[in-house]
């Protein structure tokens, strides 16, 4: 397993008998990737991080996160991994050193040097309440915290939730320039997609609790396809391709989004007559809403 | 660690100055004030001192733990690399070291400076300064339970009464097995405040782990601790129920096998024909008083009946008057009666045993008066010489008290006791009157009668044993059902029933208390939870009336050493050992100095004996002899011993006369110094002139 820094079988989360909010879950993080995981609000992605951090308890399964079981090893854990939660609040009335002095003890890997190093590079006042923060800075704050300690894993449970474009964009390069200094590995949900395309060298997709895929995002990019065809008379009402996604029909124009695409593949169109065929890259954002959306997202 | 309590104080410093600075000024401020509003005083005090920290440990409990969920706080501190029962203990104990600060504090607060007013505690209420640190813990430590399952500061307040409530009732079973096995107060409580602050720990520990750390829901946790809690609590319960049961078993068969009678129907004597009952012969004799009464209406008042009029202390004329009355032929009826009464084998008054301690026993007054009047008689017949009548009306008087002797009732023995005395008053007066009036047959008459006497007080202790011990151990114990008597002696109390069960009002008018709190206590406990501590009292309280009914049978002299070892057990002056033996020693240590009082007249029966023996000697030879084993066994078999010494009783000749005494219960040769108001002061002593 020493590969994969985060590896769940079959990892669920029931609430009630009716409300499962993550379903057989098979993730594989690899040791030294991005990996983004997509999803959009309430698919379970921070309850999946939750469980994995072992400050939720799963209902079955397994799950390992460097080498350990998160229900039996929860300390451990949390001692190597830096976290950072959804919309994380810390006690507003501490300054910002007196939450790094709280937190400090806690770890024995934490590195005052890079603590004061990140301080000046986000342009944190020592001497600032929480409370009189911005959200971005207060996220900040919340990454100095993670990444303090010189975790091997980084989660980031939706960081830039709430945050405008611009904190965004300046949170997102932090983050950027410590991926590329530390060469952690990083796991980052998101329902901003955008940003995650930025960074991500993994991308798994999460929807009502399930792993819809989990790939490289270059292999998800090669796989997943727009085929645009174009009829001269009524468009047929069976065409397929394998691994269909999506059908929409315009006028005499059929979009196919397809995954596992391969150009022998298109073959198969042929006995449709179409006008012509037209094979489009998609970006992530239009493979996300493709996987998950009926509706688009954020 | 350091950093978590660090927090903690941080969180609630504002809060204990706050908490502080009133208590503080609540101290402070009655100490300043004016002279008239020194009364204040104590209520500032109390408020401050212990009304306020209780509420503030509330108020702690309530808000530590929601503090997290209000601000959102819980995940950023769930997510440090802490385990979440350190951050538990961390977070409770903090709060709780700043709570016992607060009491020292004020501790410090509420003696530092002298009360102007009255001082509202002693010495002996120490225990208060135990009582209220522990309340605070088991309030902080009920808040923090409850908040943790409502996550909500306000309703954890308002609900933490319930769940102190449920908390109490849980362990309630298990904490009178505690109060059994405790050796104080002190120690008891320190038990059962621990008990109640164990519970609502582990309550609040297992809600957090479950609720807050984990996020599932703590219901079927809570129902199973409550479970494994309830198990605890009532199997020991159930156990120690058993083991008393068992004692009291073992208990009820020793005394058994002693013979001690310990329930109603073995007390009540059986039943006689009417040609042998005494008691409705007594019955004519009171009819007849009555019609003397209606008779000499305006005269009767100088007549010793159901008053307490001594005859000596009357004028001549007003003897006289008396003197008429006794002889009109319905008196000599009376007395004729009287006398048919006394010298018949059984004696039994219509008495409804069945009623336990409410049985009326409206003809002890009426023998009482009894023996009054027959000592008024022979008053009057020696001062008008008629000596022999004098002899036989005061010998009809001791034998009065015999048709009480088979009545197994404590109350019964002693009015036979007081007959006795009065009867034995006469003879004082009568010994130096006799002058050869009185014939040797006379002397053996009154010997014979005091030989059969009662001289222990055996059937009243198994009656009072029945009745009042067993009484109220079967009713408490549910073993027995009130009768409407007891109903109607019960409402007599001016109260209006209201339904509870009147065995329960019983006991609860027994404890003095009979408010609708203390009879719902008083139910509950009699019918489940205090049915081990009553089977221990109860078994305590058999023990105490065997042993006293069997010193009963023994002289006061032998039984002396056990007499202070019994009266040692049963004089607890520890205040939780009695609580533990309520009902036994509700009734126990009045019964202490029952035997003495038997003891006395015993002595002054025996001695009286003697004295007669002496009076026979004379008739006999001319004169007393030197030694008082001079009479034995030319007169009587063998020589009575005084009880208080067992030794023989002292004697010696005065003048023409002689004295014979025992030395009393003060054991001490006063020399036979007697005074008739005063019995167990000096001796007890026959002094007989010619």
């Amino acid at each position: 397993m020493a590969e994969y820094v985060i590896e769940t079988q079959g990892l669920t989360k029931r609430y009630t008998r009716r409300n499962e909010a993550v379903k057989s879950l098979d993730l594989k993080v690899p040791k030294g990737s991005v990996y983004v995981f997509l999803g959009r609000n309430g698919a379970g992605k921070t309850t999946t991080i939750r469980m994995l951090l072992g400050l939720l308890q799963k209902t079955a399964g397994k799950a390992e996160v460097l080498g350990l079981d998160p229900d039996k090893n929860p300390v451990p854990i949390k001692k190597r991994v830096g976290y950072v939660a959804d919309n994380q609040k810390m006690y507003d009335w501490m300054t910002i050193q007196e939450t790094i002095n709280f937190c400090r003890p806690f770890y024995p890997t934490w590195n005052n040097s890079l603590a004061e190093d990140l301080l000046k590079r986000f342009e944190l006042p020592k001497r600032a309440k929480i409370k009189e923060l911005s959200r971005g800075m207060n996220g900040k704050v919340a990454l100095l915290l993670a990444l303090a300690h010189q975790p091997e894993l980084l989660i980031l449970d939706d960081p830039t939730s709430g945050l405008d474009p611009v904190v965004r964009r300046e949170f997102l390069q932090g983050i950027i320039e410590i991926i590329h200094q530390e060469a952690k590995t990083v796991f980052f949900s998101t329902h901003i997609i955008t940003e995650a395309e930025q960074i991500a060298d993994y991308a798994g997709v999460l929807e009502e609790g399930k792993l819809l895929l989990s790939q490289p995002l270059d292999k998800l990019k090669d796989s997943v396809k727009q085929i645009r065809l174009i009829f001269e008379n009524k468009v047929p009402d069976d065409v397929s391709f394998p691994g269909l996604l999506k059908k929409e029909l315009i006028g005499h124009e059929l979009v196919l989004t397809v995954k596992d695409y391969t150009p022998d593949a298109l073959k198969s169109l042929a006995r449709f007559n179409p006008k012509s065929t037209e094979v489009l890259d998609l970006n992530l954002e239009d493979i996300f809403v493709s996987l998950v959306g009926k509706e688009a997202v954020a | 660690m350091k950093t978590l309590i660090w927090k903690e104080w941080r969180e609630q410093r504002l809060f204990f100055f706050l908490a502080v600075g009133i208590i503080v000024l609540s101290r402070i401020v009655p100490y300043f004030l004016p002279k008239r509003m020194v009364g204040y005083e104590t209520y500032a005090v109390v408020f401050g001192c212990f009304i306020l920290p209780i509420l503030f440990s509330l108020f702690l409990g309530a808000i530590s733990f929601t503090g997290e969920f209000i601000k959102n706080t819980k995940s950023f501190l769930l997510s440090q690399p802490l385990t979440s029962k350190r951050l538990f203990w961390t977070k409770f104990f903090s709060i709780l070291v700043l709570l016992f600060v607060l009491v020292l504090l004020t501790l410090f607060v509420f003696l530092a400076l002298p009360f102007k007013g009255t001082v509202f505690y002693s010495r002996g209420d120490w225990v208060i300064f135990l009582l209220v640190p522990l309340s605070m813990v088991i309030l902080y430590s009920a808040a923090c339970f409850s908040s943790l399952l409502l996550k909500n500061s306000l309703t954890a307040i308002i609900c933490t009464p319930f769940v102190l409530l449920f908390g109490i009732l849980l362990v309630l079973p298990l904490s009178v097995v505690l109060f059994l096995i405790s050796s104080s107060l002190v120690v008891f409580n320190f038990f059962a405040f621990s008990l109640l602050i164990a519970t609502f720990l582990i309550f609040s520990f297992l809600t957090w782990q479950k609720a807050i750390v984990k996020d599932v829901s703590p219901a079927k946790t809570i129902f199973a601790t409550t479970a494994v809690i309830l198990l605890i609590s009532f199997g020991s319960h159930a156990i120690a129920n058993l083991v008393a049961s068992q004692k009291l078993n073992k208990t009820i068969q020793q005394a058994k096998a002693e013979g001690i009678k310990l329930t109603l129907q073995e007390i009540i004597p059986p039943p006689v024909s009417d040609k042998d009952n005494a008691a409705l012969v007594y019955q004519q004799a009171f009819d007849l008083i009555d019609k003397l009464k209606a008779k000499y209406k305006e005269e009767w008042k100088y007549m010793p009946y159901e008053s307490q009029i001594k005859t000596e202390k009357l004028t001549l004329q007003q003897k006289n008057v008396i003197s008429r009355i006794m002889k009109d032929p319905e008196f000599a009826r009376f007395y004729a009666l009287l006398e048919r009464a006394v010298n018949l084998p059984s004696c039994r008054f219509n008495l409804r045993y069945e009623d336990g301690p409410a049985m009326l026993l409206p003809h002890l007054s009426k023998m009482r008066s009894l023996a009054r009047l027959l000592a008024a008689r022979t008053y009057i017949l020696a001062q008008e010489g008629r000596y022999k009548e004098a002899m036989e009306s005061a010998t009809t008087g001791l034998r009065l008290g015999n048709s009480l002797a088979d009545e197994s009732i404590l109350i019964s023995q002693l009015v036979r006791i007081a007959a006795d005395q009065i009867a034995m008053d006469s003879f004082r007066q009568l010994l130096n009157n006799f002058n050869g009036a009185v014939s040797v047959r006379d002397y053996r008459n009154l010997i014979s009668a005091i030989d059969r006497k009662d001289k222990s007080l055996t059937t009243g202790l198994e009656g009072e044993l029945a009745l009042g011990g067993g009484y109220f151990f079967e009713l408490g114990l549910g073993k027995r059902r009130i009768t409407a008597r007891e109903s109607e002696f019960i409402a007599s109390g001016g109260k209006k029933n209201i339904g509870f069960p009147a065995a329960i009002r019983v006991m609860s008018r027994s404890f003095g208390q009979d408010n609708i709190g203390s009879q719902i206590f008083w139910t509950i406990y009699c019918s489940y939870l205090g049915k081990p501590v009553l089977k221990e009292d109860y078994a305590f309280s058999i023990q105490g009336y065997s042993t006293l009914i069997r010193l009963s049978q023994k002289t006061y002299f032998s039984a002396k050493n056990e007499t202070s070892e019994w009266e040692r057990k049963i004089s607890i002056t520890e205040k939780f050992a009695a609580m533990k033996h309520i009902v036994s020693l509700l009734m126990l240590p009045a019964l202490g100095r029952a035997n003495q009082q038997q003891s006395i007249c015993t002595a002054g029966l025996e001695s009286l004996k003697l004295a007669t023996a002496l009076k026979i000697y004379k008739q006999k030879h001319g004169n007393y002899p030197d030694m008082l084993l001079s009479v034995s066994p030319e007169i009587i078999p063998e020589l009575p011993l005084d009880p208080f010494t067992g030794k023989d009783y002292i004697y010696r000749k005065e003048g023409k006369g002689f004295i014979l005494y025992s030395v009393g219960p003060n054991e001490r040769d006063d020399n036979g110094v007697y005074d008739p108001k005063h019995p167990t002061t000096y001796d007890i002593a026959w002094k007989v002139l010619n």
